[in-house]
């Protein structure tokens, strides 16, 4: 199992690009496995205030969803993948993959600002799972 | 004056459990907030890069990550106190927020295939770090190629394991690497690096070092350096910046406790960088180590001290609350003055423990007192020698509550206050409880 610490609540800034590398509601920020002992800000529900809150998915492992950790980078700039002297220069915002809130039915939303924490398969997640880059929701059995 | 909110990055018990969800989760505008954070990390692998941008900050509004004392690296690399290993391919820190300050920190990058990732990227002030790359992988210690984050202070850094090769040359491999900003590089030690440091397009007037020790480095130094760029120290036969300092120290040998392992204190048979470097203590006046800088500085990021504390460990004024020697204290641990609560000596303490002020809650040697643990002032409540105490567990003044002596040979004095039986914890010969205790006092506690 794995638990997906996700943005609850957007940053933003007046300038573009500073804008693209705040963290978005559903941006996945880190990943743990189940039962991480994740810290008090962590784990503030977004109705008391906190910034996050944690999806556990029941059937996928750490490894498995670990990549949704990563930036979205520009692959196009010429041997990006391997000349990576700043980060921010060759990011096009944070994360690759992002959990879409809007997807998500109200009664689970209402769980997750209230007690920031939601647990459920990969096959009942999976709908929410958004890629950035080519804006698809993820689809198959698995990951 | 900004407001200062502190988060603590803990593996568990704390805010956050990465100094990358800390950047997420407090991500704003601390301008709008007039807030300054702080950023505290604890002792803990921390793995995954970190990324501060999308921030809005100024010169005093800004971000300062960095170690407790108690979680801190002592001077050299240190699995058991807080450290960053970055994403594969990826820097460790990269800032674009004005005024990111990084302090007491350790960050390692990792690098399957990638070159020129950085341990630290942009980020204009970064003190007493230990950084390092991954070995025989192509990367730079600390960089500042953007403008406008505010001058640069790199100073009391170890940087070692910055690697280049031909192909790329003296674009990577550099333990400091200064292209924008005015920077003052100060103390750092620099080992194994291909270029300490470098300076690129300033045209000598923006980026000063002093006092850096650059040690197995195939090219010391590189770039047009500002005036006044002067004693710094290597190996090497020449600096390979201009202009050169008159007081710069080439094809030195230079001496570090165990360079094989890493430790790049000063050995003490050093010549090459001990009082050879200029007083900087305008700008800062301790170590990497937190040691004060001595009378006359050394080069390098450390400041060499003699195993054994030689001078007095005396609290001077009001308001310290802990009086601590590691290794061998020659002379006395004696605050002299109030609020000092806790004195404590590992190992050896030669003289004495003479706590000569109230307020004193505790007094505590490890080893071997040979001296004295005699507070001569209202407040001790407890006196423990653990092992061998040679003289005397003097007690002059009220309020001690119990003295603990673990072995014979020592005497107990009570001159001004009457134990309870219960409160004698160890066993002393007739012959010297005698003088001290009414019999019928000893007699219930050790029969004979």
């Amino acid at each position: 199992m794995a638990e997906l610490l996700v943005k609850a609540v957007d940053a933003s800034h007046s300038d573009p690009a500073k804008d693209a590398m705040c963290y978005k509601r559903g941006d996945v920020v880190d990943v743990q496995e189940n039962g991480f002992a994740w810290g008090a800000m962590e784990r503030l529900a977004p109705a008391s205030g906190g910034q996050f809150a944690i999806i556990q998915i029941s059937d996928v492992t750490r490894q498995q969803v670990i990549n949704w950790v990563m930036n979205h980078w520009n692959t196009d700039i010429a041997g990006v993948d391997f000349e990576i002297v700043n980060n921010v220069t060759n990011t096009i915002r944070r994360r690759r993959v992002r959990i879409d809130v809007d997807l998500v039915p109200a009664g689970v939303k209402q769980t997750l600002n209230t007690t920031g924490f939601y647990s459920n398969t990969w096959a009942a997640i999976r709908q929410y799972v958004r890629n950035k880059q080519t804006d698809a929701t993820a689809s198959g059995a698995t990951i | 004056m900004p407001t200062v909110r502190t988060v603590t990055v803990k593996s568990s018990g704390g805010d956050y459990t990465s100094l990358a969800n800390a950047e997420a989760g407090e991500q704003g505008d601390l301008v709008a907030a007039d807030t300054q954070l702080n950023i505290e990390c604890y002792s803990m692998l921390d793995s995954g890069s970190v990324t501060i941008s999308g921030w809005t900050t100024d010169a005093t509004r800004y971000i300062a990550i960095y170690t407790p004392t108690s979680e801190r690296h002592s001077g050299k690399w240190d699995t058991s106190a807080y450290r960053l290993l970055s994403t594969n391919n990826q820097a460790g820190i990269v800032n674009t927020q004005i005024g990111t300050q990084v302090d007491g920190l350790q960050v390692q990058t990792q690098m399957t295939g990638a070159y020129g990732v950085a341990c630290v990227s942009d980020v204009p002030r970064v003190t007493n770090c230990v950084l390092k790359n991954q070995p025989d992988q192509i990367g730079q210690g600390i960089q500042h190629t953007a403008t406008g984050l505010g001058d640069s202070f790199f100073v009391n850094n170890v940087i070692y394991d910055i690697f280049s090769n031909a192909t790329f040359g003296s674009g990577y491999g550099n333990a400091i690497r200064c292209d924008n900003n005015t920077a003052e590089v100060y103390n750092n030690t620099i080992y194994n690096a291909y270029v300490g440091l470098m300076a690129v397009g300033h045209g000598g007037t923006n980026v000063i070092a002093k006092n850096n020790l650059l040690a197995n480095c195939s090219f010391p130094a590189a770039g047009v350096f500002a005036t006044g760029t002067d004693y710094n120290c290597t190996d090497s036969a020449s600096m390979g910046y201009s202009p050169a300092g008159t007081h710069d120290r080439v094809s030195q040998t230079i001496s570090f406790v165990d360079a094989a392992n890493d430790d790049f204190h000063l050995a003490s048979s050093d010549t090459s960088s001990i009082d050879h470097a200029v007083d900087l203590s305008a700008s800062f006046t301790t170590d990497i180590d937190g040691e004060t800088r001595g009378a006359t500085w050394d080069i390098g990021a450390d400041e060499y001290v003699s195993s054994g504390t030689e001078e007095d460990l005396a609290g001077q004024a009001d308001g310290v609350s802990s009086v601590t020697a590691a290794l061998e204290v020659s002379r006395e641990l004696s605050p002299s003055t109030d609020g000092v609560s806790v004195i404590t000596a590992d190992l050896d303490v030669v003289r004495g423990l003479v706590p000569a002020a109230d307020g004193v809650s505790s007094v505590t040697a490890a080893l071997v007192v040979s001296r004295e643990l005699s507070p001569s002032a209202d407040g001790v409540s407890v006196i423990s020698a653990a092992l061998d105490v040679l003289r005397n567990l003097q007690v002059s003044a009220a309020g001690v509550s119990a003295v603990h002596g673990s072995l014979e040979g020592a005497t107990i004095d009570v001159l001004a206050e009457t134990f309870a039986p219960a409160q004698i914890f160890e066993t002393f010969a007739p012959a010297q409880i005698f003088e001290t205790f009414a019999p019928a006092q000893i007699f219930e506690t050790f029969p004979n």
